[in-house]
């Protein structure tokens, strides 16, 4: 490990080189390098994770680069997980990166998830989540979940298996839309910022050892800059 | 009368500002929400007052503001 790399974040009193130790021998799964995920990636890497696995299938739009900040006008059309993974091996070469250009769904979750300790949702739809939830209660891991509504943001911490369960919370309804960025608009410091809420989440998990069923369910208005937390 | 707070995509579904009569439970606070809001039928959310989800067999004391919030799809 290089240590001055890591320096300023082992310096923190709660942090050392342990959970630093601890945080390079972990692996987290991405779905989604969008608004979300390419922020995750990009804070995760910084931190030291061990491996990462990055899983989009989806291609560079234009429309994408103002809030994707691995992106650029030169990617257009290129797969992201392939641009990403060039960016972000060369950036943080101790993390141990893997793309896989495909989209998830309910058959190949599992198999996607099955050598991590946490997943992280940079998706930006209901039924991905609901596959997210089944693979991870499954699979006995925990999941982050964040959602972007115009100017709100969410962000809350799933583990199926120990109870906590996003198909429990929000019900069976697959199928719907209607919510996505395309549709209703988003400003780039939104998604990032529930990004970085879900990586200092990570951190504690992976890191510190915190239990994934200590966090509440976190709501947050970016213009009125308003936080709400709910308690299950 | 619960005062009702909704979020996300609901806000574009449903009124503002919107009150029902109060409910004994949640189990009733559901049903009377979906008879009031028939699109909720349609739409996942859970439902919390004063930074606390509310599960299905709680009870109300009355007079809860109710936060009614969907999972944002946007990401």
């Amino acid at each position: 490990m290089n240590f001055e790399y890591f320096q300023r974040q082992m310096a923190l009193p709660d942090w050392g080189v342990q959970a630093q130790m601890d945080l390079q021998n972990k692996s987290v799964a991405i779905v989604g390098m969008g608004g979300l995920g390419s922020w995750i990636a990009l804070s995760l890497g910084g931190c030291g994770v061990g491996k990462i696995n990055l899983i989009d299938g989806d291609r560079i739009s234009i429309s994408n680069l103002h809030r994707q900040p691995l992106f650029g006008p030169n990617h257009v059309n290129e797969l992201k997980t392939t641009v990403a993974l060039g960016r972000l091996s060369e950036q943080f070469p101790h993390t141990q990166w893997e793309a896989i250009p495909e989209f998830l769904t309910s058959e190949n979750a599992v198999s996607l998830f099955n050598t991590h300790d946490l997943v992280i949702d940079g998706s930006d739809d209901y039924n991905v989540r609901l596959w997210i939830d089944d693979a991870c209660k499954a699979l006995g891991i925990p999941w982050i979940f964040a959602g972007i509504f115009q100017s709100e943001i969410q962000v809350g911490v799933f583990h199926p298996i120990e109870g906590r369960s996003f198909r429990q919370w929000f019900g069976e309804k697959e199928g719907l839309e209607g919510g996505s960025c395309q549709i209703q608009g988003v400003l780039p410091p939104i998604p990032a910022m529930a990004a970085q809420m879900q990586v200092a989440i990570a951190l504690q998990i992976l890191g510190q050892g915190k239990s994934p069923l200590s966090y509440p369910f976190i709501h947050g208005n970016l213009q009125s800059f308003q936080f709400q937390t709910l308690f299950p | 009368m619960h005062s009702l707070i909704f979020y996300g995509k609901l806000t574009t579904l449903c009124p503002a500002a919107a009150s029902i009569p109060t409910q004994r439970s949640v189990a009733d606070l559901r049903t009377t929400l979906m008879n009031t809001f028939p699109v909720l039928n349609n739409e996942p959310f859970l439902l919390a007052t004063a930074g606390k989800m509310l599960q299905a067999d709680d009870s109300l004391i009355g007079n809860e503001d109710i936060s009614i919030m969907p999972p944002f799809s946007g990401g």
